[in-house]
């Protein structure tokens, strides 16, 4: 415990929502989730993906929570790693990104080859070999067709994308999904360069279905209780 | 939200009562006040004693110019050969009548305490010595010669230093209240909901999971 913030860039991604299911941080991802239910009523989200304005304001750590609290909750749930540049969710699981979703399209992979198992309710699909255009495979129409697949065999799928500002392929990716939520942390996002994010996704007719704040201080809100005995196994 | 950055006013603080200790301590010389008296006594006999007594304490006013006067200060300058300009004495002087008596009294501030005390007694004598050019004004009689202060009387090193303290804390609240209104970045959900007209869905405290690293 020493330097927290190596910790960090080292890759602290096991989801807590697994590690320690009664905590009241995996009590907020659950909030998360219910929320994200009760949003619109007329549409099934079933695709939701997560974005926010830079990187490490905490979108792939919510996105594996997210995903693991969809899959305790009884849905067959599938986590998709599309930051192609840079992914990480493989490393909340302790996998290997070998292969994913690029192979699933290059090679015409069936989804039980490329998929792996973390449990019975939650696979997870890696972004899988690097590919030089990363934008113009999202918006092939492989990738809209696999979408579609695989919805067809999975009752929630979240995807992971890399940040707005750096590359335009959350734009591309939210106009492949039902839902998108814009994570922010806390003092770090900015609110002119978030309403141009939300701004830029509008315009692409992306349905926003709202935000998370994550890294909110405990003295800045009323979230004390919060800290008991977390990262102690 | 004040409390927070509470490392910023405490920084501010001790940088000005640093501040304040030096300008107080260092900069500052030390002041040394040398006070003299005079009385007033018109000794007229077509008056009674009570009127005469009235009239000198009338004329202490009279008597606080002509200190202040060219004519007096610049005799004390020449007399004492002294580097101050006239307008500079002036400031070094404080003199005024003590209320309901025929009383005055002069007080010099000098960085040098003979000086103050020098400075005191000539302009005393330079008055007698004008007086006498004016008629009816021959009745300056010395109550208290100066004598040479020997302690400092200020500068109040003290007080410039409790303002220090107060204005660094001031300053800290400021600071924190400018960076507050620049800083543009997301800070509570309110933020979200009123400027991007985002809902929040959920607010995740800060955490940190250990690493896989390490468990390995």
């Amino acid at each position: 415990m020493i330097n927290k913030k190596k910790y960090h860039q080292m890759g602290s991604y096991i989801p807590i929502s697994t590690k320690e299911p009664h905590s009241i941080i995996t009590e907020q991802y659950r909030k998360l989730r219910t929320n994200i239910e009760l949003s619109d009523f007329n549409q099934d989200m079933k695709t939701i993906a997560l974005t926010s304005t830079f990187a490490m304001e905490g979108k792939t750590v919510t996105s594996i929570n997210l995903a693991t609290v969809y899959a305790q909750s009884g849905k067959k749930t599938l986590l998709i790693d599309m930051d192609l540049r840079k992914p990480k969710i493989h490393r909340g699981f302790k996998k290997i990104n070998q292969i994913g979703l690029s192979d699933m399209i290059l090679h015409n992979l069936t989804v039980e080859e490329a998929v792996q198992v973390v449990d019975d309710h939650l696979h997870i699909l890696t972004s899988g070999t690097k590919l030089p255009y990363p934008a113009e495979f999202l918006m092939s129409d492989k990738l809209k067709e696999l979408i579609e697949c695989l919805k067809g065999k999975y009752d929630k799928i979240i995807i992971d994308t890399p940040p707005m500002t750096a590359v335009t392929d959350a734009n591309i990716i939210s106009s492949l999904v039902d839902g998108v939520v814009i994570v922010f942390a806390a003092r770090e996002a900015k609110i002119d360069v978030a309403s141009r994010v939300i701004k830029d996704l509008k315009d692409n007719g992306a349905n926003i279905i709202g935000s998370v704040m994550t890294r909110v201080k405990k003295k800045e809100h009323h979230y004390a209780y919060y800290y008991y005995a977390y990262g102690k196994s | 939200m004040l409390l927070n950055k509470w490392y910023v006013i405490l920084i501010s603080t001790l940088l000005c009562f640093g501040l304040a200790c030096i300008y107080a301590y260092v900069m500052l010389d030390d002041k040394y006040t040398a006070q003299t008296s005079m009385i007033i006594l018109v000794e007229n006999d077509v008056q009674s004693d009570e009127q005469n007594f009235n009239f000198s304490q009338k004329l202490t006013k009279t008597y606080t110019e002509l200190a202040k006067s060219d004519l007096v200060i610049e005799q004390v300058i020449s007399s004492l050969s002294l580097n101050q300009t006239s307008d500079e004495l002036r400031k070094m002087m404080t003199i005024s009548g003590v209320q309901d008596t025929p009383v005055i009294k002069l007080s010099i501030v000098a960085k040098d305490n003979i000086l103050a005390r020098d400075i005191a007694n000539k302009t005393v004598q330079v008055m007698q010595q004008v007086s006498l050019q004016f008629e009816g004004f021959d009745n300056i009689e010395v109550l208290d010669v100066a004598q040479t202060p020997d302690i400092p009387s200020g500068p109040n090193r003290i007080l410039y230093v409790a303002i220090g303290i107060i204005l660094g804390g001031i300053l800290g609240v400021g600071i924190i209240f400018i960076v507050e209104l620049v800083d543009r970045s997301i800070k509570t959900p309110d933020d979200i909901e009123r400027k991007l007209g985002l809902r929040t869905l959920a607010i995740i405290p800060d955490y940190q999971m250990e690493s896989e690293i390490e468990e390995l």
